[in-house]
């Protein structure tokens, strides 16, 4: 995920072209990032100690790793550990801005500086973000008094990227008694406290969500559409009903109701969890202890 | 092969479950979307199996479950459910559910259960 909030971000920022922000996905599928990118960023070398490793390998068979240690940049235990960090998801962006001649990774460094502070996050939100974990990354982007949300956010995030769309990223969610929307489902799911989940949308926002849940070709979110999405919460309620069972609390599902002629959804507290599916806005609804309803005009 | 009734109120759960089903060489015989519908073209049709929903509107899946073992003692009943649904698959056996189908669809758990189920 941390692939597609820089990308995002850069794409926002005009710092990319729309071909490079797909060619940069396309990239990322193939690529792991260098041990001489993962020296720099642990600060065991400087750029230009990689940048002359990298020049003698063009003229000498030898591993990056080997060449490094012979010239005295590193020692056998710190090509070790470089190599058991190749996986590290911040630097394979890294590693794919750098091989695309977009940025390299200090100018990374600096673009995630900007991120952190126009989002107004610690520097430890910004590492928990690069690590790339679920479990770490939506509560930062749920409102500080959330915390009863995060388990059912977290579950319906990770649902949705398996499901849904793998090209999702979060936005800061808020609290709010009604959202404006167009379409969407709602499931209302009784225990001791009761939930509402939805997920809403304006005009084919929820599109791509349903083509790929429900596996057919929708044309437009019509109700065919949305009982997809439909079917789609009712995946997520129920593995959260799930999760709550083996701590034995009892959660009964109820039929989730669809609409594509509302105007929004209210009237209670509910967290408004937006987050990007491709390049659709989609809202995730979650109103704990209150049954939502439809608004119509 | 099988005469099978797919009885759930979502119609992409119908359509994914009737593709796998009619992979596997079944005929659905019908669709019904919701427990009431279910019953009467469970009279009507006597297929071999019958899937249900447990949620559903109008009558759920477990009183459809009811009325049709009331009515066939025999009936091959296997229920459809999201997970979490604990519960409900409990009373569900009580009634005489022959298995259990968590959504969102396997396409390898569906097919060995219905084998099992048609083989008893």
């Amino acid at each position: 995920m941390i692939a597609n909030i820089i990308a995002n971000y850069l794409i926002n920022k005009g710092k990319i072209s729309l071909d490079q922000y797909y060619e940069f996905f396309e990239e990322l599928s193939k690529v792991r990032a260098k041990l001489g990118l993962i020296a720099v960023h642990e600060g065991l070398m400087t750029e230009y100690q990689a940048d002359t490793v990298n020049m003698l390998q063009a003229t000498m068979d030898m591993k990056f790793g080997d060449l490094a240690v012979e010239k005295g940049f590193l020692t056998h235990n710190q090509v070790q550990e470089l190599l058991r960090k190749q996986a590290d998801p911040y630097l394979s962006v890294a590693q794919v801005l750098e091989n695309m001649g977009i940025m390299r990774l200090n100018d990374l460094d600096l673009l995630m500086k900007k991120y952190q502070v126009e989002n107004e996050m610690s520097s430890s939100s910004i590492e928990a973000l690069k690590s790339d974990e679920i479990d770490r990354i939506v509560p930062l982007f749920l409102p500080p008094e959330a915390d009863e949300y995060v388990a059912f956010a977290t579950l319906a995030f990770k649902t949705l990227m398996r499901c849904a769309d793998n090209n999702i990223f979060p936005i800061k969610g808020f609290f709010a008694e009604k959202l404006d929307c167009q379409n969407g489902a709602l499931q209302f799911v009784d225990g001791d406290p009761c939930l509402t989940a939805g997920m809403c949308g304006d005009g084919n926002a929820l599109l791509g969500a349903a083509c790929k849940f429900g596996q057919e070709e929708f044309e437009s979110v019509n109700m065919d559409a949305l009982d997809a999405i439909a079917e789609l919460l009712n995946c997520i309620c129920g593995l959260y009903a799930s999760e709550l069972s083996q701590k034995r609390i009892t959660m009964e599902l109820y039929p989730p109701q669809y609409d594509d002629t509302i105007e929004g959804v209210g009237e209670y507290k509910t967290l408004i969890f937006p987050m990007m599916l491709g390049d659709k806005l989609v809202n995730l609804l979650i109103c704990i202890g209150e049954k939502l309803e439809f608004r119509y005009s | 092969m099988a005469k099978i009734l797919i009885v759930d109120d979502s119609r992409t759960s119908r359509r994914m479950l009737r593709a796998i089903l009619e992979e596997m060489g079944h005929e659905v015989v019908a669709e019904a979307v919701n427990g009431e519908d279910g019953f009467v073209k469970y009279k009507e049709l006597n297929p071999d199996l019958v899937t249900l929903d447990i949620t559903m509107p109008v009558l759920d899946g477990i009183q459809a479950l009811s009325l049709i073992k009331k009515h066939d003692p025999e009936a091959k009943a296997v229920m459809i459910t999201a997970a979490g649904q604990r519960d409900k698959m409990i009373k569900a056996v009580k009634y005489g559910a022959a298995e259990f189908i968590t959504k969102p669809y396997e396409k390898e758990v569906v097919e060995k259960i219905l084998k099992e189920v048609l083989a008893l």
